[in-house]
């Protein structure tokens, strides 16, 4: 066990320092749903540099040295055209992104600047689904909820939420409603 | 006989060089009679057409009541509508070729004993009639006006498509403004549920007596029509394996046996090698149909007659097993089938090399094959996806099941996006958006839909194609990241759901971790490439599959960008340097000659990292480096988990690596 023992963590500090620094909203702002969206836009916009960012800079590294390249020789040329091939997916999730969250959360965003919180959406609802990646629901929760006598339940996103969203219960979802980003929920006690 | 369009006549962008090419003549060999012919425009659509035998109305009245109406001309039944029950106005739709005929209009009274007839001769003049076809911006056909050679109008039809490209209105009229509006209605799944026709006689509405046709379907199989309902009847179809020996797997085409046209009744069908019906058989008697199927629709002159006009079922269904609508066109699976011209009248959005010109029947080629849905590059899909599976293997599974994803990857983004065009249809109309936001918002989700299925038409046509590449990823890298994925995914069902997802959660995680671990390996161990693609794979299998079972209203990409980002998230923990450092460490020692072989426990970590991580390439440079060429092996033997193993086991080979 000798070589675990020499493992070297090293994280990206500066990538995740842009990824945790817009949590600080929720120390400075008191009211939930507006630190949680200033939050989400702060990711957004660090996730959305980091994107392009990674896509677009000649120094970032995109392919490695071992896997393919490891037991099979391949030419710096080809090497080259699969970094571009590599980069061009990455920019294409990086438009896709804009396009279909970023866009919709700044509308959000211009509409919470003119109305304030009545813009807001609330939603009484059922948990049918919670959609998330490694167990991670502090990051992210994908939420299927049904209303009543819904069949097809609306998808939405709760980002930066320490409490899980359980299935079966019924809660009260605030939401930004262009995007579907919860920015709050409470949960509705059944009546037995 | 079909002949190719000239070279200019063909799509140069496309390059088509062999093949069938576009349809552009039709008839018996040698002869100048019942012929039609098409020409093509620039686009390699046929806009004009001739035909020397052509359809042409006749009208005339019934005096007294009758509950049926039959029409033949030339002993040929032919479709035929009327209007009411007493002193009805009743119009056939003849095929006529130049020369002498004779029509004979037979009335059933309604107590069933009783059947006037009449006939008549006449000489038809008429050397042929050129049809003219309009085309909108999308590729649908229109307008279609036939002419007669003196340029008298003898017959417009008007077909109107809705946001999703499928025919929801005809409207045909002939020179005395006589005819039909017809209207159909679809499902979600694009199949048509009903269509409803309306009489018009000299410009008026004969609409206090529309003739409804309705459509059911197996659930389980996507355009398998098992019933069908008309007036007071419902007639129920019977199948049996279709020509490729699955139940539906054509939807119906050759696995027509059987009609029960009422409760307790139930009619074989006698049906030829290629599907086409031939006969049915009622209480032990065969009657043979007179329509003579051929492999684009039938005969000029001996066509099935429309169902429910002068046709039972087995009647209407001669050709190929699929029954004709009274706008003269078949709908088969998703698109409108014209027989008489032997082409689609939507554009297929796919391209492909056997359909040139987008409108092709069947590539061409439609004795020897058979396009039973309108999207024959779906069932090359799924030929290429069960050859795979027959073939068996982990990375044939996985490469059926990249098949999937794709497809289920098409269908959610192209059939979502179609689906956006439907609401801001309806925003257009009722005032909400002006036309100009309409057609921006549109052509921006047409625009997303067609590339969608460009992208992962391209993957797919790659996962299948680049068989031979798949095949180099190593099964150690997809097994690895399968592990991740379902290791994922029993984390989130003990903390998150505190309940069993189902194995339909597993697998795709498994899956999705799969491709992770392939693209990881793909881009020489790119740790953020490999968990972005797997955390997208996921999201789009997950979403998809939720969409189609009705439990997802719509697809959500905050949830898609966000677990592709959560995906590659491990990079930034440390898990590049975390290999790298080990990797590091023990090459430089190596390549500065301090060490020239490693301990068997530090090859059980690596390992056991390999297996974590779905990254095995750095245990594959570690033994290349550690023992040089295949024959020094042999001299190591590891024990690992209490079995031992020498290098021809445990060697790069066994990851999956090549030496």
């Amino acid at each position: 066990m000798n070589t675990l023992k020499r493992i070297r963590f090293r994280p990206k500090w500066r990538t995740l320092l842009c990824l945790t620094a817009p949590l600080l909203s929720f120390v400075f702002i008191k009211q939930e749903w507006a630190a949680r969206l200033v939050a989400v836009n702060g990711v957004s916009l660090a996730l959305t540099y980091l994107v392009f960012n990674y896509g677009l800079n000649p120094r970032s590294r995109i392919l490695g040295t071992g896997g393919y390249f490891s037991v099979h020789k391949v030419s710096e040329r080809t090497k080259k055209r699969m970094e571009y091939f590599w980069r061009g997916v990455i920019i294409v999730f990086g438009v896709g992104w804009l396009f279909f969250c970023v866009r919709t959360l700044i509308y959000d965003d211009i509409q919470f600047v003119r109305q304030g919180s009545p813009y807001a959406e609330h939603i009484d609802g059922r948990v049918t689904n919670n959609d998330t990646l490694f167990a991670m629901y502090f990051v992210l929760q994908g939420l299927l909820v049904k209303e009543d006598g819904q069949q097809p339940g609306n998808s939405y996103t709760a980002f930066l939420f320490p409490r899980i969203a359980h299935l079966g219960k019924t809660y009260r979802f605030t939401v930004a409603p262009k995007s579907g980003i919860i920015l709050d929920f409470t949960e509705i006690p059944s009546e037995k | 006989m079909w002949s190719l369009p000239s070279r200019t006549g063909r799509r140069a962008d496309r390059r088509v060089a062999a093949g069938p090419g576009v349809l552009t003549q039709m008839g018996q060999a040698n002869s100048a009679s019942n012929k039609w012919s098409g020409v093509a425009d620039a686009f390699s659509r046929v806009a004009t057409e001739t035909n020397n035998t052509f359809q042409y109305p006749a009208y005339g009245h019934v005096n007294g009541q009758s509950i049926f109406l039959s029409a033949w001309l030339d002993n040929q039944p032919v479709s035929i509508t009327g209007v009411g029950t007493n002193a009805m106005q009743w119009r056939a739709m003849m095929e006529l070729a130049p020369g002498t005929h004779q029509l004979k209009v037979s009335a059933l009274h309604p107590s069933g004993f009783y059947t006037a007839w009449t006939t008549n001769s006449f000489t038809n003049n008429i050397a042929y009639q050129a049809t003219a076809d309009s085309y909108d911006s999308a590729g649908n056909i229109t307008t279609r006006v036939w002419k007669s050679p003196n340029g008298t109008v003898d017959r417009t039809q008007t077909l109107s498509w809705d946001a999703r490209g499928r025919l929801h209105k005809v409207s045909e009229r002939d020179s005395s403004n006589s005819g039909y509006d017809w209207t159909a209605t679809y499902d979600g799944l694009n199949r048509r549920l009903s269509t409803a026709t309306v009489s018009i006689t000299n410009g008026v509405t004969l609409n206090l007596q529309p003739s409804n046709i309705n459509q059911y379907y197996d659930p389980q199989v996507e355009f398998l029509e098992l019933g069908v309902s008309y007036g007071l009847q419902t007639v129920w179809k019977l199948y049996g394996p279709d020509l490729n020996g699955r139940y539906g797997g054509l939807n119906g085409t050759g696995g027509f046996d059987a009609v029960s046209p009422y409760l307790n009744f139930f009619n074989p069908l006698i049906s030829d090698f290629r599907g086409n019906v031939l006969a049915e058989i009622t209480n032990g008697i065969v009657s043979w149909i007179p329509a003579r199927p051929t492999g684009y629709g039938a005969v000029p002159g001996y066509r099935p007659v429309a169902l429910t006009y002068g046709a039972d079922m087995a009647q209407s269904s001669a050709w190929r097993g699929h029954w004709v609508d009274i706008t003269g066109y078949h709908q088969i699976g998703l698109r409108p089938y014209d027989s008489i011209s032997g082409r689609w009248l939507t554009y297929d959005s796919v391209w492909n090399q056997r359909d040139p010109n987008y409108y092709s029947f069947a590539g061409g080629e439609p004795i020897i094959g058979f396009d039973s849905d309108g999207r024959i590059l779906i069932q090359q899909w799924q030929q290429a996806q069960q050859n795979m599976l027959a073939q068996g293997g982990v990375l044939n599974n996985l490469g059926a099941a990249g098949i999937s994803a794709g497809y289920a990857a098409m269908q959610l983004f192209s059939i979502g996006s179609f689906a956006k065009n439907d609401v801001l249809a309806d925003q257009n109309l009722a005032g909400q958006i002006s036309d100009s936001q309409f057609w921006a918002n549109a052509s921006l989700n047409s625009g997303v839909a067609l590339a969608s299925v460009a992208v992962t038409g391209g993957s797919a046509s790659l996962a299948v194609q680049g068989g031979m590449a798949a095949l180099r990823v190593p099964a150690a890298f997809v097994a690895g990241g399968a592990t991740i994925g379902v290791g994922g995914q029993a984390a989130v069902d003990v903390l998150v759901n505190q309940q069993f997802s189902g194995w339909n959660a597993y697998e795709y995680s498994a899956i999705s971790g799969g491709i992770g671990g392939a693209t990881a390996y793909l881009t020489g161990g790119n740790v953020y490439a490999g968990g972005a693609a797997g955390g997208f794979a996921r999201t789009v299998l997950v979403q998809s599959q939720q969409m189609a079972d009705d439990q997802r209203a719509s697809f959500n990409y905050w949830l898609a960008g966000g677990e592709t980002a959560l995906g590659a998230s491990p990079g930034l923990f440390g898990m590049n340097g975390f290999y790298s450092s080990v990797e590091k460490q023990i090459l430089t020692k190596m390549e500065n000659e301090t060490i020239q072989n490693i301990a068997a426990t530090t090859g059980e970590n690596i390992f056991a990292n390999q297996l974590m991580t779905g990254l095995p390439d750095i245990g594959v440079d570690v033994w290349k480096e550690a023992f040089g060429s295949s024959s020094e092996q042999g001299q190591q033997t590891f024990d690992l988990s209490g079995s031992s193993f020498n290098n021809s086991a445990y060697s790069p080979g066994a990851l999956g690596g090549k030496r």
